[in-house]
């Protein structure tokens, strides 16, 4: 739908977390459909897609952060912004338990600051990148989007609080908010090669054995990231046209209940290296075992279906890291 | 619940950093416990004349701190000082008003206010931190069987205050579970007795009418019914269960909810306090306003009890015959009603 409807042509539209993987995506896409994109850029990242592909330079930035209050109301008022998209935040769980504050800050005050910029500047709608992390360890499984948020560690805890304070924020306050609830993004532009995904590509492209630092049975809800930018325009569409929708929570999930393995094997099909079976080293199986959503709802609310899918979604990402790394190992 | 030798024995010599204590808990828990020989460092936001007052009557036997919790470095300064043992986290922004038209300030305060002080506790090693939470909390614990939505949780979701304190909650048990801390989450409902000055809320400010003789006026016909805890109950609540929290891992991060365990209407509370002040005759005037009234469940203290061998110690017209001894001394006499037992006793005003 969003191809060919004009409601993205000039609307104005901020991108928090702009240089992460999944607003590298959205926010060329944003533009290509015709809006006015700005976006908030904290740290300079020289390796993030956006800037690699020169969009970073095409489009209108602002330099700081989501806790600086006076920095997101001018932004807001200044550029007339209709739409944010909240992708923002810190999201490295290690991070997150070495420094619990920071996190907080960032992902939990960063939201309500965000929140409450965009009340007082009348902003139109917010969709914010919640998780499936926002949930918590659950025997009760496919997640639902009624499942209580009662993540347990910090970085699970800072976005169950941030999804809890975006909701409020619609009842009490009637912002047009949309939840997204993706389960985890992979995709080309992902440079973190503690990732399964990017290590895995990385070390068959390499004709190296992946290590898996688990048992290798840990399952998670994996999107690829062309479909979750799909996930959020589609939202954001619905949200305008049924503002009743507002406050409301949506599952983005393959729901396949691959274990880690069973996607390293697809890895190594998609590559044509069924060989390089990977080595399970068994020494890091404290997280959460099972982690997976049922995505009935947006189907159902949204006609919301993944476009790519895992295996499409796959091979454009092995192909993305092959011509990347072809170039960047080529010209060391 | 008395709490008996263990607890003066417990508390004595203990470091208690409180936050809050110029509220009403706090007054009567920091009393309390410079009663059990605990060496007490209270932090006070506001210098208001009122909350000064409340605290003064204790004189040097505490030491008071000016500033927010919001300040990571006054924590630091705080609690690098000296080694604390329990901090007792009551300072929160509890106005329901105040969190519908501010909501950040109410989130700084409730949920940030709560991340700097777990943290700078975290690696200072303190030995425990006891948080005051709210029963609204509870309705949001429930896991929603498969298929139904989470109904109590949804309504909770349209108010800062409510859902402040669940992150709040959140963000402790994260900071427990991951860090090894010991941490006591107690869910208080109303609690009431000498010393709530907000003559807004329902039982200060039906004792000063009826103090001043004038008939109390409901703007809804007063049917709801609430649970209502006497504020020495809450104490004993604290002191209680930050002795077994200092040994149990069973309590540790796991929410007790304490309340008196039975419910009245607020029209029958009122009569109440009219029948323990001797004035009967001044029948409350109730409205006819349509605002929907919430009636709350009893308390379920079951947890309190098991958990913890906590039980009210005083029914309701034991706590509302002392709450209005209180606020009599209070209006008549111009002096607080804390137990004062050594302190020379404060003038109410000091010019």
């Amino acid at each position: 739908m969003s191809e060919t409807n004009s409601f993205w042509k000039d609307r104005s539209v901020l991108v928090t977390g702009g240089t992460g993987l999944l607003g590298s995506w959205l926010a060329p896409t944003l533009a290509k459909r015709g809006a006015n994109v700005v976006l908030l850029v904290r740290d300079g990242a020289p390796r993030s897609l956006l800037v690699r592909d020169g969009w970073l330079n095409q489009l209108a930035s602002v330099h700081g952060s989501l806790t600086d209050e006076g920095l997101l109301r001018r932004t807001m008022a200044e550029y007339s912004v209709q739409t944010v998209f909240h992708l923002g935040a810190q999201t490295l769980v290690g991070v997150a338990k070495a420094d619990p504050v920071s996190t907080l800050e960032t992902n939990t005050k960063g939201t309500w600051m965000l929140l409450e910029a965009a009340r007082q500047t009348g902003v139109q709608q917010v969709l914010v990148a919640s998780s499936d992390k926002a949930y918590g360890e659950s025997a009760n499984l496919p997640y639902r989007e009624d499942h209580p948020l009662i993540g347990q560690f910090p970085y699970e805890v800072s976005k169950s609080c941030a999804d809890l304070i975006s909701q409020m924020y619609a009842r009490a306050y009637k912002l047009q908010v949309g939840i997204v609830r993706c389960g985890n993004l992979f995709g080309g532009g992902d440079l973190n090669y503690s990732r399964l995904i990017p290590g895995a590509i990385r070390a068959t492209l390499h004709g190296e054995n992946f290590k898996i630092r688990s048992d290798g049975k840990f399952i998670r809800d994996f999107l690829y990231v062309e479909d979750a930018v799909e996930a959020y325009l589609c939202l954001a569409e619905h949200l305008a046209a049924n503002p009743a929708m507002a406050g409301e929570a949506f599952n983005f999930g393959l729901g396949l209940k691959l274990t880690m393995l069973d996607l390293v094997d697809k890895i190594l099909a998609i590559m044509g290296r069924p060989d390089l079976q990977p080595i399970v080293e068994n020494i890091a199986n404290n997280e959460i075992r099972e982690q997976y959503m049922d995505s009935t709802k947006a189907h159902e609310r949204l006609g919301w279906s993944p476009l790519y899918g895992m295996d499409e979604g796959l091979r454009r990402t092995v192909a993305w890291y092959r011509n990347h790394l072809q170039n960047t190992e080529s010209s060391n | 619940m008395n709490p008996g030798p263990s607890a003066a024995s417990f508390w004595s010599k203990k470091q208690v950093f409180v936050t809050g204590a110029t509220g009403l808990v706090g007054g009567w828990l920091v009393s309390s416990l410079v009663e059990h020989g605990a060496s007490v460092t209270a932090l006070v936001r506001d210098g208001s004349p009122r909350s000064h007052l409340r605290l003064a009557h204790l004189g040097d036997r505490i030491r008071t701190v000016g500033g927010s919790f919001c300040d990571a470095h006054l924590l630091e300064r705080v609690l690098g000082a000296q080694p604390t043992h329990t901090i007792i986290h009551l300072g929160a922004q509890t106005v329901v008003g105040v969190a519908n038209s501010d909501p950040v300030t109410t989130f700084e305060v409730n949920a940030r206010g709560t991340w700097n002080l777990l943290d700078a506790a975290r690696r200072h090693g303190v030995h425990q931190t006891l948080i005051a939470s709210t029963l609204l909390v509870s309705a949001t614990d429930s896991q929603a069987a498969p298929g139904q939505r989470n109904v109590l949780g949804e309504a909770m979701l349209q108010h800062p205050y409510a859902v402040s304190k669940v992150c709040m909650e959140r963000i402790a048990s994260a900071f427990a579970h991951t860090y090894l801390m010991r941490l006591g989450i107690l869910r208080f409902g109303n609690i009431y007795g000498g010393g709530d000055l907000h003559f807004s809320r329902l039982i200060p400010g039906a004792i000063r009418s009826t103090l001043r003789g004038e008939h109390f006026r409901f703007r809804t016909p007063g049917a709801s019914e609430r649970d209502f805890l006497y504020v020495e109950d809450a104490v004993s609540a604290y002191l209680r269960f930050g002795e077994l929290l200092a040994t149990s891992d069973t309590l540790c991060a796991r929410p007790v909810a304490f309340g008196l365990g039975s419910r009245v209407s607020l029209l029958n509370l009122v009569r109440l306090i009219l029948k323990h002040a001797d004035r009967a005759d001044l029948e409350p005037i109730t409205g006819t306003s349509s605002t929907p009234e919430i009636s709350e469940e009893a308390t379920d203290i079951h947890d309190a009890c098991k958990l913890l061998g906590w039980r009210p110690q005083h029914t309701l017209d034991e706590g509302m015959q002392r709450t209005i001894a209180w606020f009599r001394n209070y209006f008549e006499i111009g002096q607080n009603g804390y137990p004062l037992r050594n302190a020379p006793v404060q003038p109410l005003d000091r010019n």
